[in-house]
């Protein structure tokens, strides 16, 4: 009689066993930020104007211009770097908010190879034109280091030109490779309306 | 009573294995790793961060490297930025902020200026590997040498109304290319939003397209943007950009 009642007791504790992950996820999500389409995406927001923000790029994330580059990883999966093709260039598109003042371009690399490498924030008028924002190059020899552009300001404009990251390995095999690109930026001092992506 | 105790038996064997199995998921969730296997990372590279010893750090307060504007290597071939871009008569168009045309003011209440989402042509790839893409010259228009799509995502805020897409383009072919803006819910739905061809064979030029005015899902839907040589993979039909013109609605 009594295994019976233990048995009861801890099918009970069984049943509230299996209920409790569900009620806790029902709890986190309620405790979450209100879905997306509940929050009204215009609702003006300070940036703070003297603050850094910052676009961050793996350099997994580029990809070579031409399609007769070879491409490989790290095996960590965050850098690149190219197999075959020193002088091709790799991309990846940015999109930064209208009117933020871009100042610096920070490279991530592994550079074990006497030659630097090139990075680039660049912009394109789409008939032909492009200009060579920001610059950086990679230095030294000894491995993974960063290395920083100096100070370039650039007002974002979307209206007049679009913008990638750019980077030229001038050098085949893993002894150069691009670990991350990241940019820089200050906000407008007045308030705007900031996509949601970037809040 | 015997039935009894295999119930007690059976009950602790489950809760035994209700014990077991998320321990056994939390250390399978270790194993499966987005780097290659066996992959160890290396003792830090880099100093122990300290926010403000670098330029591009808040609270920085040493000497500033401004730049002298001197020759850098270039990332591409071409010309410099034209300012007048594809507008010299200075005519406006439906997608310029300032266009006062018929019924604008009554379609746009409640909603802000245009922002725009303009991605290079260049950052476009096939969306299938065995065609091969070529960048030239400047390195912000791409063709490819199949007649298959190219895309790149966009990120558009939530309850942002799309208007227009502006296709740029390098064309010098009799026929045209096409740009669209698609959405896609996940399973196996698509939805070309709306579309624009390149039209000329002069050059570059730029094409919009007609009047959208759909609000982004993002609950619900992916997007991207598209675009196919359709009539030539030689290099006479090129994309040099895609530019997408929303509003965000206004309190």
């Amino acid at each position: 009689m009594n295994k019976k009642i233990l048995a009861r007791v801890l099918g009970i504790l069984l049943v509230l066993a299996l209920l409790l992950p569900l009620a806790g996820s029902g709890v986190a999500q309620g405790a979450g930020p209100a879905p997306a389409g509940k929050t009204s995406p215009s609702a003006q927001i300070q940036a703070i104007p003297g603050q850094f923000y910052y676009l961050y790029v793996p350099g997994s994330a580029l990809r070579p211009r031409n399609s007769s580059a070879g491409w490989d990883v790290d095996l960590n999966g965050g850098c690149i770097y190219t197999t075959n093709s020193a002088g091709d260039v790799f991309n990846v598109d940015i999109q930064l908010p209208e009117q933020a003042r871009i100042l610096y371009l920070r490279m991530y690399y592994y550079d074990s190879s006497a030659t630097t490498s090139n990075a680039w924030v660049t912009a394109y008028d789409g008939e032909g034109g492009f200009d060579d924002l920001l610059y950086v190059a990679s230095t030294g020899n000894a491995g993974y280091g960063t290395s920083l552009s100096a100070l370039t300001p650039v007002m974002v404009d979307n209206f007049s030109r679009s913008m990638v990251l750019n980077w030229r390995p001038n050098e085949t095999g893993n002894t150069m490779q691009l670990c991350g690109l990241r940019i820089a930026y200050r906000m407008p001092d007045y308030p705007i309306y900031l996509p949601a992506v970037l809040r | 009573m015997k039935q009894a105790s295999f119930s007690l038996r059976t009950v602790l064997i489950i809760v035994a294995l209700l014990v077991l199995l998320p321990t056994a998921v939390v250390l399978a969730q270790e194993i499966i790793s987005s780097a290659e296997p066996g992959y160890v990372n290396p003792p830090d590279a880099f100093a122990p961060q300290v926010i403000g010893d670098d330029p591009d750090e808040d609270g920085y307060v040493g000497p500033v490297v401004e730049s002298d504007g001197a020759a850098i290597p270039p990332s591409g071939d071409g010309e410099p930025l034209d300012p007048e871009l594809f507008n010299p008569s200075g005519e406006l168009q439906p997608d310029d902020n300032a266009y006062t045309g018929a019924g604008t003011e009554a379609v746009n209440a409640g909603w802000s200026n245009f922002y725009y989402l303009y991605v290079a042509g260049s950052a476009l790839r096939p969306r299938i590997s065995s065609v091969e893409w070529t960048s030239t010259g400047n390195g912000g228009c791409m063709y490819t040498n199949g007649y298959t799509w190219s895309n790149v995502d966009v990120q558009l805020p939530e309850g942002a109304r799309v208007d227009y897409l502006r296709l740029y383009y390098y064309d010098t072919n009799a026929n045209n290319s096409i740009a669209w803006l698609t959405s896609y819910d996940g399973a196996g739905g698509y939805d070309d939003m709306v579309n624009v061809y390149s039209d000329s064979n002069t050059g570059y030029g730029t094409t919009l397209s007609e009047y959208l005015g759909e609000v982004v899902d993002t609950v619900g839907k992916s997007y991207l943007l598209n675009w196919n040589p359709y009539s030539a993979i030689d290099g006479t039909l090129q994309v040099c950009g895609l530019r997408v013109a929303y509003r965000l609605p206004t309190p």
